[in-house]
């Protein structure tokens, strides 16, 4: 058994701004990530004391570009796939 | 106070780069909102994120000027949290493997020197802009991506006063490498300060609070003297502090809770899977050294032994590049005495900037007509009253000093057959005074000089008035 309870599930929720207040799914969701997590746990009985951790599956290092600044996108490309603009910026539900 | 202040900032300077952090869309921009984006700034599928290279030479550089460990090999991580300045979710920020550490400034505090402990420099990527409205929130998105260095320091600063000079110092010396504008004022250099108190003798740390919008230096000063306070209040009472944001208010100059921090296990740091490693070798390393300018502290120690200016002097002038730059001309490429230079740049310069609120880059004076107008001063030529006049000539309009002088025509009549002319037409008109003199009366010279400054419309030089008018009499 790994260490997810509801608790950790609201919470994590929470962070990420779900909405989670129904019982019944955070329940659903519990068992769920828990079953995720045992499995990825499997992991723990491979021997790798002497394996490197990687971050990545490419083995590339510095990738970089010059500090050279394009044409960036007009203001109406840059507002077009937002449902609700006001002059000229994103109209988002209150924040504070 | 009855408790040791422990003081730690974070300061954040935007990086004056040509284009953002992770993509090509201009790093300036105008009053426009979301008129300098990218579809990787707005966080859209499909894209992906690329360093600048610049940004990262420019976070070297300032690290290597904080006396820093540059690190062989850096990395970039996501910092998850959810805001609608931040389209994406998360910021790209560094966690484990900051491109500077353990680096050090010194700071003068009542005449000692304190050296104060660097942690760590990281680069990250600045967030938007939101303007809150009675009921929803407009955010303007051109900030996000604008390449940012995190500079944070060891718990070391013991008052608000240093943390004020630490401020100061760190801002010099960021200044003098070139690489952010640090206007605190323009948002390209922002601090935040953490505090709390412990009792005299203690190893161990007091739970601190996080101060925000500290908008000014002198409001980080104040917000921590506050801070210093309800922190103490508040302990002696036998309460506890709590781990916690405050904000400071400018108006009222107090300390508002903000919020309950969130730890840093919240922000579930994790490698940024959409970026590789950076190998940062020695050549690479020697490269950006080389072009690291005489910093502040150099600089003043410079001025102090070289020019024999007192440390005061030395402290003011290293504020600002932008002065020691102009400081720099007059003396070293123009020749002007180094403590009339500084006399005049702490002056007069330095009264009509603050009056006017600009800066040296924005008024009409150079190095050279002000090592000019100097000399005239020096010479003879003009008097310091009418040098004020110049002088404000020189900083509004410009120009050369001599002409200057010739048009205001305040040219001082120094030659002495001009002079003795018009000595002795004077002397001619006032045979009484002449006697007078002859008999002692040395209230005569003044009275016969004044009569001849009068005739010169101000103009003659009054030193060799004095003198050939007493020359002139003797012979009469």
């Amino acid at each position: 058994m790994s260490e997810i309870t509801s608790d950790v599930v609201k919470h994590v929720a929470n962070l990420a701004r779900i909405d989670l207040q129904d019982e019944q799914k955070t329940q659903e969701f519990t068992e769920e990530l828990d079953e995720i997590l045992n499995y990825a746990k499997q992991l723990e009985d491979v021997q790798l004391s002497d394996t490197e951790p990687m971050f990545h599956a490419v083995d590339l290092t510095n990738v970089m570009r010059e500090d050279e600044a394009k044409t960036p996108l007009t203001q109406e490309e840059a507002l077009s796939n937002s449902k609700s603009t006001e002059d000229g910026q994103f109209k988002v539900p209150k924040m504070l | 106070m009855h408790f040791e202040t422990v003081i730690g900032l974070e300061v954040h300077v935007e990086l004056k780069t040509n284009s953002k952090m992770f993509s090509d869309a201009p790093a300036h921009y105008g009053q426009e909102p979301n008129s300098s984006l990218s579809v990787v700034d707005l966080g859209y599928p499909g894209t992906l994120p690329v360093p600048n290279k610049e940004a990262i030479n420019y976070a070297m550089k300032a690290a290597m000027a904080l006396n820093m460990d540059i690190a062989d090999v850096t990395k970039f991580d996501r910092k998850n949290y959810f805001y609608p300045d931040n389209p994406t979710a998360y910021q790209i920020s560094q966690f484990d493997k900051p491109i500077g550490e353990n680096g050090h400034i010194d700071i003068e505090i009542d005449g000692e020197t304190r050296r104060i402990g660097i942690t760590r420099l990281h680069l990250e990527e600045d967030a938007g802009k939101s303007t809150h409205k009675d009921d929803y929130s407009l955010v303007d998105l051109n900030r996000q991506g604008t390449p940012l260095v995190e500079i944070v320091s060891e718990p070391d600063i013991r008052s608000p006063e240093e943390a004020y000079k630490y401020l100061e110092k760190l801002k010099a010396i960021i200044q003098y490498t070139g690489v952010s504008d640090v206007k605190m004022e323009e948002g390209s250099l922002r601090c935040d300060a953490n505090i709390s108190l412990r009792p005299y003798g203690q190893e161990e740390f007091g739970t601190k609070a996080e101060l925000k919008n500290l908008n000014s230096f002198n409001f980080v000063r104040k917000g921590l003297e506050h801070e210093e306070i309800r922190q103490e209040k508040t302990l002696l009472q036998g309460g506890e502090i709590e781990q916690e944001t405050r904000r400071y208010d400018e108006k009222t100059g107090k300390t508002i809770l903000m919020r309950v921090k969130e730890g840093s296990d919240d922000y579930r740091y994790f490698p940024e899977p959409d970026l590789v490693d950076i190998h940062i070798d020695e050549e690479w390393k020697e490269s950006i050294r080389q072009t690291i300018p005489e910093l502040p502290d150099a600089l003043k120690k410079r001025y102090v032994e070289e020019y024999k200016l007192p440390e005061y002097d030395a402290e003011i002038l290293t504020l600002r590049k932008e002065t020691s730059d102009f400081f720099n001309e007059m003396v070293e490429s123009h020749g002007a005495d180094a403590k009339l230079a500084s006399n005049w740049l702490m002056g007069g310069v330095s009264e009509y900037l603050n009056k006017n609120q600009v800066e040296l880059s924005e008024i009409a004076l150079t190095p050279k007509n002000l090592t000019e107008m100097i000399a005239l001063i020096e010479d003879g030529t003009i008097s310091s009253k009418q040098a004020k006049k110049v002088f404000t000539v020189l900083i509004e309009k410009g120009g050369e000093a001599k002409s200057v002088v010739k048009e205001l025509g305040m040219e001082q009549i120094s030659d002495p057959a001009v002079l003795t002319e018009m000595i002795t037409e004077v002397l001619d008109a006032n045979p009484q005074s002449i006697e007078d003199f002859k008999n002692g009366k040395d209230r005569a010279v003044g009275f016969l000089v004044g009569q001849v400054m009068k005739k010169s419309k101000g103009q003659a030089n009054p030193k060799m008035v004095n003198q050939i008018l007493v020359e002139e009499m003797n012979k009469r």
